[in-house]
């Protein structure tokens, strides 16, 4: 379980990225974060992963404090930002044996979840390609096959979708889906509330990097769409 | 023109980050220690550049031979401009990052290279002008000051680094062209970097010249004709100048057309092959028939073995990183064993009297050389920055910050230490050290790969750039490459001096150097130990 208490970051010593954000994501939930652009997603995703230090506040992760404990922690999250950066100098097999070894994966069990999810994805002939020859959309889904092979206990994405084609969606959503049957976590922040909607079983807003609404879909969303409840929220927040 | 200074515009200000220096918020973020440093950079580069003009003004004035400043001011300056330059251009002009985004605007090819060439010549001008200008004051000192001789100097500072960046800027499209007719464009522009880095530094240092320490002047005349003839032959423009500077205005034409000429048609050599070499150069080989089952062969490996493995494929794929941290190993097993045939066979015969001070004079300098060259751009004064935009893979991964740490120094003491044990062996066994000696000319290096390895790091960790376009910002610029620079001077420096009080006193000091390094080592060990891991989650991926 992922405990978010009263995150605060600040940046250039007086902007509020992140003011007092709270959340908690359970076992077996797949967490839908959103907001619009700047509103703090990212800065709190990275927080979480201790890609950043922050100022206020506490994340924990199964009882363990993410600030103290940063090994233990990544060992057991994986996550994928929302442009994802890879070493363009290695080919597609050498980037995912280089998380495998750093990660500890076992050779045989880690081949044979290559082979499937690069199977899945349809890059198996791509992976003795230099990863700057790769598409955005293959980088992407590489990257993701890097955090799946992973079998993390909790599953960070910043906006997954974007660059991947309706397929590789559909594929990304199943394996999310699936990880929650087995009783890890998603936590993703998204643009698409459709899929949101559709995925989550629960979902913060965010905005001027405070949490606005957060709970079940059911109890954040009642009776209007996802997108309704989140423009409402949006143009009450801009005339405040 | 318009349209040239806006890209112009816009590159300075991405290039520099200037706006997020000179915003006040950040300033005041930073406490203004990226500011004092730079001024600090600054003044340190000036306080050596008006010391070597003060020499030559020493002995440019002893000789009556005023004309020596201005040579030497104009043909440094081009040198320093050239080494600056030379790593600079290629990737400025073939590996930018903003090249789709430039060629899908309503901009010609050519305006574009004109304004990248630009920004190489601005950074050109800083190079220059440190060390014109000292020269140039020296110069004005003995001759005075003239209506004629400052339009002239004018001139000469404000064209002075074109012809050079039109020299760079025709080597990286040589390169570029090569490059973009092979498949493995990376081990292709690394290998032609590394023969032209070394084409130049072998042409510099084929000019020999040693400073005279006399006041006779008829020996001073001669050394000043030497040194004249040594910078003209250099950089034969320099006639040109002294010519221009007695008020000869063909020769200040003719210095114009020599410097403006060449810089036009190369921005019109390569702005019509811009878009061709870009593409090509950026093309990556594809198969895409890769076999799995290949892999089942493969074995796993530990974590430090896997991050030096990663260190090293970023070193052999980034020819400005490869040049700069493997041409300094290569030339210090050269430097060091030519000083060590220098000093056996240029002092004297060690016979009678003067075995023993023979001896002392050559164990005790071999010894500093090779500590001074273990400190030459250590790899690790960069390897974070290399990181770039990557870095949330090792941060979002479990690799403890301590074995990571222990990986950038081992990868950085690698390309070090190993070549440095062959050229102290050789260069002991040609000095015919005793068994103390040897083992301290052996020690001294290993321990100062250690030693700058160390500081580069801790300076990397505290002075990264992770917000690169192209690999040379990472590499050639900011204070984590400037820093260990600055400081092996310092090092080489005091015990430089420790090593001259050895040779006064006819005394071998090499084990006093070895505790020296060694004691340094230890406190730099322990600065990384209790400052490192802080530092290293301190950085924002």
């Amino acid at each position: 379980m992922l405990e978010i208490c009263n995150l605060v970051k600040v940046y250039n010593g007086d902007f509020r990225a992140v003011d007092d954000v709270s959340l908690t994501i359970g076992d077996g939930e797949i967490f839908g974060f959103i907001g619009p652009n700047g509103a703090g997603k990212t800065t709190t995703i990275k927080s979480v992963v201790g890609l950043i230090e922050f100022e206020g506040g506490s994340i924990s992760f199964d009882g363990l404090d993410v600030a103290k404990n940063r090994n233990k922690v990544k060992e057991k999250i994986a996550y994928i930002p929302d442009n994802p950066e890879i070493y363009d100098n290695l080919t597609g097999i050498q980037y995912l044996n280089f998380i495998g070894d750093i990660c500890s994966l076992e050779k045989d069990a880690r081949l044979k979840d290559i082979e499937k999810y690069a199977d899945m994805f349809g890059i198996t002939k791509n992976l003795g390609d230099l990863v700057s020859s790769y598409s955005h959309g293959m980088k992407q889904k590489l990257a993701l096959i890097s955090a799946f092979i992973r079998h993390p206990k909790l599953l960070i994405l910043d906006e997954p979708f974007v660059g991947l084609d309706p397929k590789a969606s559909h594929d990304v959503k199943e394996v999310m889906k699936k990880m929650c049957e087995e009783g890890n976590s998603v936590f993703f922040s998204t643009h698409v509330l459709e899929v949101a909607e559709k995925l989550c079983d629960k979902v913060a807003i965010i905005n001027h990097g405070k949490i606005v609404a957060s709970g079940t879909m059911e109890e954040v969303k009642g009776s209007s769409s996802l997108e309704e409840v989140f423009l409402s929220i949006a143009s009450k927040q801009e005339e405040e | 023109m318009k349209k040239f200074f806006t890209l112009l515009k816009v590159d300075l200000i991405n290039g520099f980050s200037l706006n997020k220096n000179l915003n006040k918020k950040n300033r005041k973020a930073n406490k203004g220690s990226s500011m004092g440093l730079m001024i600090f950079i600054v003044a340190m580069f000036l306080i050596m550049s008006f010391s070597y003009a003060f020499m030559i003004y020493g002995l440019a004035s002893g000789a009556d031979r005023p004309d020596l400043l201005l040579v030497y001011g104009v043909a440094v300056g081009v040198i320093v401009t050239l080494m600056m330059t030379f790593a600079n251009a290629y990737g400025t002009l073939f590996k930018s990052r903003d090249f789709e985004l430039l060629t899908s605007l309503p901009v010609s090819s050519r305006t574009v290279v004109a304004s990248k060439v630009a920004s190489l010549t601005i950074v050109g001008y800083a190079f220059f002008a440190l060390m014109y200008v000292p020269a140039l004051i020296m110069y004005f000192i003995i001759e005075g000051v003239s209506v004629v001789s400052l339009f002239v100097s004018i001139v000469v500072l404000l064209l002075g680094p074109l012809l050079v960046t039109s020299l760079c800027s025709l080597v990286a499209y040589i390169i570029g062209r090569i490059v973009s007719r092979f498949k493995n464009k990376n081990t292709i522009s690394t290998i032609l970097y590394v023969i032209f880095t070394i084409a130049l530094i072998i042409g510099i240092y084929a000019i020999n010249f040693t400073m005279p320490h006399t006041e006779d002047v008829a020996v001073l005349q001669a050394y000043a004709d030497n040194l004249y003839k040594v910078f003209t032959t250099i950089y034969p423009v320099t006639k040109v100048v002294v010519q221009a500077m007695y008020g000869n205005l063909l020769y200040l034409l003719f210095y114009v057309a020599l410097m403006v000429v060449p810089y036009i048609l190369f921005v019109i050599i390569i702005g019509n092959k811009y878009v061709y070499i870009n593409t090509h150069a950026k093309d990556s080989y594809k198969t895409s028939n890769y076999d799995i089952s290949k892999e089942k062969n493969n074995k796993t490996r530990g974590l430090l073995k896997t991050l030096l493995q990663k260190e090293f494929k970023t070193l052999v794929a980034t020819p400005v990183y490869l040049t700069n941290v493997v041409i300094g190993p290569v030339m210090s097993v050269a430097v060091i064993i030519f000083t060590a045939y220098m000093l056996r066979y240029q002092i004297g015969p060690a016979t009678g009297e003067a075995v023993n001070a023979t001896y002392v004079i050559s164990v005790n300098i071999v010894c500093a050389i090779t500590l001074f060259v273990s400190g030459i751009a250590p790899a690790s004064g960069c390897s974070i920055s290399m990181e770039g935009k990557r870095f949330w893979i090792i941060k979002s991964l479990p690799i403890d910050a301590n074995k990571y740490i222990r990986s950038k120094l081992l990868f950085s003491y690698l390309l070090m230490g190993p070549v440095m044990i062959i050229a102290s062996v050789v260069a002991s066994i040609i000095v015919q050290a005793n068994w103390l000696d040897f083992i301290c000319i052996i020690l001294v290096p290993q321990i100062a790969a250690m030693l700058y390895s160390l500081i580069g790091l801790l300076l990397n960790l505290k002075f990264y750039n992770l917000e690169w376009d192209n690999p040379t910002q990472a590499v050639k610029q900011g204070a984590n490459v400037v820093l260990p620079m600055l400081i092996d001077f310092g090092i080489f420096g005091h015990l430089a001096a420790l090593v001259a009080v050895g040779i006064i006193f006819e005394i071998s000091l090499t084990w006093a150097v070895l505790i020296a390094v060694s004691i340094l080592c230890l406190v730099f060990y322990l600065i990384i130990r209790k400052h490192g891991v802080s530092l290293y989650n301190k950085i924002a991926a």
